[in-house]
């Protein structure tokens, strides 16, 4: 039998016991509070408080799912969430590659920073702007109509506005993506591309064969991360921006909630946001242990 | 070794989530039991309760949320504190903290004793929360007969928005101006400009108007550019209001058809004025720019207006638009931009049968409610109905003094002129100062006060374009009396908004109308309507029972 003081515990116990407020810390701050979630599960009184409140099984949650709305809200969610998984994923990624070839080091910088820049603002800003460029009568509809062609409804037409959702999505966050890619490029061996320049591959021959397998751990830890946040549209962007007309595609699971909700539902909001966690959590699990096979063993989130 | 660790954790975590499940299985109280601990609060013989003028009381009081945060100690909440011996602890929220600070500090168990509720809805929830306690009606006779004889008189439906299980649970607030119809606006140029000399009075007439702007060039300038009118899709209350008046009917409201309740949303009038409004739509009269104007604010339309790419808009025929004293008002910017363009307020179209009228919300506005506090000490209660009466039984002066501060000081009348209203003295014409210095813990508005303080060219203005008789009302005072409406309202009202729109811009034919007529029915329209009769039924109940004719419409 090993000795005691061979456990790994034993051997590092200075080590433990630096780490022990930090776990204490978590513990008190994101474990505990997470006992609120038994509200999900009771029909939640505020004059009873959460103990007190009388136990009511799944009701709450027959109520989110029974609802006519529920299941075109998720629907809706996924079609939204996936475009922007998809395309709005591929778009940083190529932003970024293209960045790194650009041999003007001031234009790159330069051209990054302006990239970045509409991440720090908010919906209800861009909402607004939007709006108004969108417009019908907007600019970009006025230059469309001079150029010959004809105005496009942006924002009413169903499928015109998803696309345009996607699109600021994209235009808001593929800059601030690209930040993290660059750093990954940076770190690139150069020994790499000098090899690859001896055996003469041309510049797309080298992206394709050193560029993106050196971004491929990146690419999958992002991709990850991500896609636990497969039930979260982007609820500040489709609220600042759609209409009655869109909204039987732009109706998702928080606005829905949203309209639960007006007043003090507390239970609702809880079980929507169990449902969506458990979701989340789910789809991280499984693309972690798909990368995990997909590398051989080798990589995945951990 | 590790084995035997994993074990005992294991054993360990096991052990102590079911002891902690137990427990909370224990503390929860039975369905029954909660309900019962929330449907019969602690009771006091309110009647047989005495007050004591020498006592001071203290009571905390959350009044209407306002822009920006108010301060303790302004005049109008001093002069109550010294004439009824209480020491006021005002709660001021501003107006998009409320909705998060209320739950927030009910959830705390910090309720205050007087709380202001914007929508029955609310009153309702607090109910169901079991955050507040019931007013008796007789109590408020009793301390104060004048502001009963109001809201019964002026707003008898807030008697309805306070009452559950047969209890009153509120004390209702009037807003004045909630009794009047706000009419369209045109561009009155435009009108003569296009050869029509009379103004419309007909919805034929109107969409002739309309017509005419959108093709025959009303600004001269040579482009297709203009359209008849635009309108919104913000607020399902707002939205073509006078023209499913014209046919009258309410398509987001309850409405009476034949003695009993129904949804007006699925009646055969608003299918025919879907059916003009997708035609006005593929006719290029209405904007198409419609459904997104007003998403941002009422300043777009305005702005629409101005600009010269509509004639006619909806609700702008309030007296603020017109004054030519305020620099602010659609006439003096209109004039400032455009020294030709004159704006008139439109008369309500006539349908074919002869209605007109557009939606009104009605007087009856918000609800007071009463926390626990109130029980603790029933004086809290009997002060406060004190105060409100004091505020509106004893005659203008006092009733202005605690809608505006004290005069001379906080405000006069304009020129030492009764006719030409109040104006605020610096430096409380700012909102700012008059809310936190002036404005207090206010109660309810006077509907006949509140008209005697405006100045004659307002009173003029109402008389001559708002006329009481064409508000339209919801025939149980708000979509969402009930219950069930809690369960499906949002859902349908979404779903109506998206399938108007839709049927309105011709991406559904008109004949989808019946399918979603049907279909609004088993989505929860039928339960909702069900209970609508019922809820009926007590209003009348209520309102015979509080000696309150039943006149038409349902409130004044």
């Amino acid at each position: 039998m090993k000795k005691l003081s061979d456990s790994p515990f034993r051997k590092n116990q200075e080590l433990f016991l630096m780490l022990a407020p930090c776990l204490l810390l978590v513990f008190v701050f994101l474990y505990i509070p997470m006992g609120g979630l038994i509200v999900a599960f009771k029909d939640f009184r505020l004059s009873l408080g959460i103990l007190d409140s009388p136990w009511n099984g799944v009701d709450t949650f027959k109520k989110l799912f029974s609802s006519s709305d529920f299941p075109l809200a998720l629907r809706n969610t996924i079609i939204i969430s996936g475009l922007r998984l998809t395309v709005g994923f591929v778009a940083p990624i190529f932003f970024a590659i293209l960045l790194n070839e650009v041999r003007l080091k001031w234009f790159g910088r330069s051209v990054q920073t302006l990239t970045y820049l509409p991440y720090l603002f908010s919906w209800v800003v861009l909402g607004g702007i939007f709006q108004m460029l969108l417009a019908e009568s907007g600019p970009i509809n006025s230059l469309l109509i001079s150029l010959g062609g004809q105005a496009i409804p942006f924002l009413t037409d169903d499928v015109w506005f998803v696309i345009t959702l996607v699109v600021t999505a994209i235009w808001q966050t593929a800059g601030y993506t690209a930040v993290i890619y660059l750093a990954a490029l940076a770190g690139i061996d150069p020994g790499l591309y000098e090899a690859a320049d001896i055996d003469g591959a041309g510049r797309f021959r080298k992206i394709i064969h050193v560029t993106l397998p050196m971004l491929r751990p990146t690419i999958i830890v992002l991709f990850v991360l991500q896609i636990g946040y497969i039930l979260n549209a982007g609820f500040d962007q489709i609220y600042n921006l759609y209409n009655p007309s869109v909204y039987d595609v732009a109706d998702v699971v928080d606005t829905y909630v949203l309209r639960r909700l007006l007043t003090m539902d507390f239970s609702l909001a809880t079980a929507a946001g169990l449902f969506k966690s458990v979701v989340g959590f789910m789809m991280v699990m499984f693309a972690n242990k798909l990368a995990r096979r997909w590398q051989g063993g080798g990589s995945g989130l951990w | 070794m590790l084995n035997r660790v994993y074990l005992i954790t294991g054993s360990l975590v096991a052990l102590s989530a079911y002891a902690i499940f137990a427990w909370l299985d224990h503390r929860a109280l039975s369905a029954a039991d909660a309900a019962a601990a929330i449907a019969n609060p602690e009771s006091v013989d309110w009647l047989s309760i005495e007050d004591d003028p020498e006592r001071l009381i203290e009571i905390s009081w959350m009044p209407l949320p306002r822009y920006p945060n108010g301060l303790e100690g302004a005049y109008g909440e001093v002069v109550l504190e010294k004439r009824f011996n209480v020491d006021i602890q005002p709660i001021l929220l501003d107006k998009p903290g409320y909705p998060q600070r209320k739950p927030l500090m009910f959830a705390a168990g910090d309720i205050p004793d007087i709380v202001w509720d914007g929508n029955p809805s609310d009153v309702q929830k607090d109910i169901y929360h079991g955050c507040i306690r019931p007013i008796p009606i007789d109590l408020i006779k009793k301390y104060a007969p004048n502001y009963f004889k109001l809201i019964s008189d002026f707003a008898p439906m807030g008697w309805l928005y306070a009452d559950y299980a047969g209890e009153n649970w509120g004390l209702p607030v009037i807003w004045a101006d909630g009794g009047l119809p706000t009419p369209g606006v045109w561009r009155k140029d435009w009108l003569e400009a296009v050869g029509i000399e009379k103004e419309p009075e007909t919805l034929a007439e109107f969409e002739e108007a309309f017509r005419r702007f959108a093709f025959d060039d009303p600004d001269g300038n040579g482009k297709n550019d203009t359209y008849g009118l635009t309108n919104t899709t913000i607020g399902w209350h707002l939205m073509f209001s006078e023209f499913f008046g014209a046919y009258g009917v309410l398509p987001f409201d309850w409405v009476e058809r034949d003695g009993s309740i129904v949804w007006g949303g699925i009646t055969s009038e608003a299918k025919e004025v879907l059916a003009l409004l997708q035609r006005w739509n593929a006719e290029g009269v209405l904007d198409p720019e419609w459904i997104t104007d007003g998403l941002g604010e009422k300043r777009r339309l305005k702005e629409k207006l101005m600009n010269g790419r509509v004639g006619y808009a909806y609700g702008m025929a309030v007296f603020n638009e017109f004054d030519t004293s305020s620099p602010k008002s659609l006439v003096s910017v209109l004039e400032g931009l455009n020294p030709e363009a004159v704006a008139v307020p439109a008369k309500l179209p006539v349908g074919p049968d002869g209605q007109r009228g557009v939606r009104n919300w009605g007087r009856a506005s918000n609800t007071y409610v009463a926390g626990p506090g109130v029980v603790a000490e029933p004086l809290k209660l009997i002060r406060t109905l004190k105060m409100m009466e004091y505020q509106v039984g004893n005659g203008m002066d006092v009733y202005l003094e605690s809608m505006y501060g004290k005069r001379g000081t906080h405000w006069d009348y304009a020129n030492g002129n009764p006719s030409e209203g109040i104006t605020r003295l610096a430096p409380f014409v700012e909102e700012r100062s008059f809310q936190q210095k002036v404005l207090s813990v206010w109660t309810t508005e006077h509907p006949v006060y509140h008209e005697k303080s405006h100045a004659a060219a307002e009173s003029a203005f109402n008389e001559k374009f708002r006329n009481p008789k064409h508000c339209l009302f919801n025939a149980i005072g708000r979509p969402e009396m009930v219950p069930s409406a809690q369960l499906y309202l949002e859902d349908l009202r979404a779903w109506q908004m998206n399938v108007y729109t839709e049927i309105i811009r011709g991406n559904f034919p008109i004949e989808y109308f019946d399918e979603f007529a049907e279909e609004w029915l088993l989505r929860g329209g039928a339960e909702m309507t069900e209970e609508a009769q019922g809820v009926m039924l007590r209003k009348n109940e209520i309102f015979a029972s509080l000696g309150i004719e039943n006149e038409e419409g349902g409130q004044r």
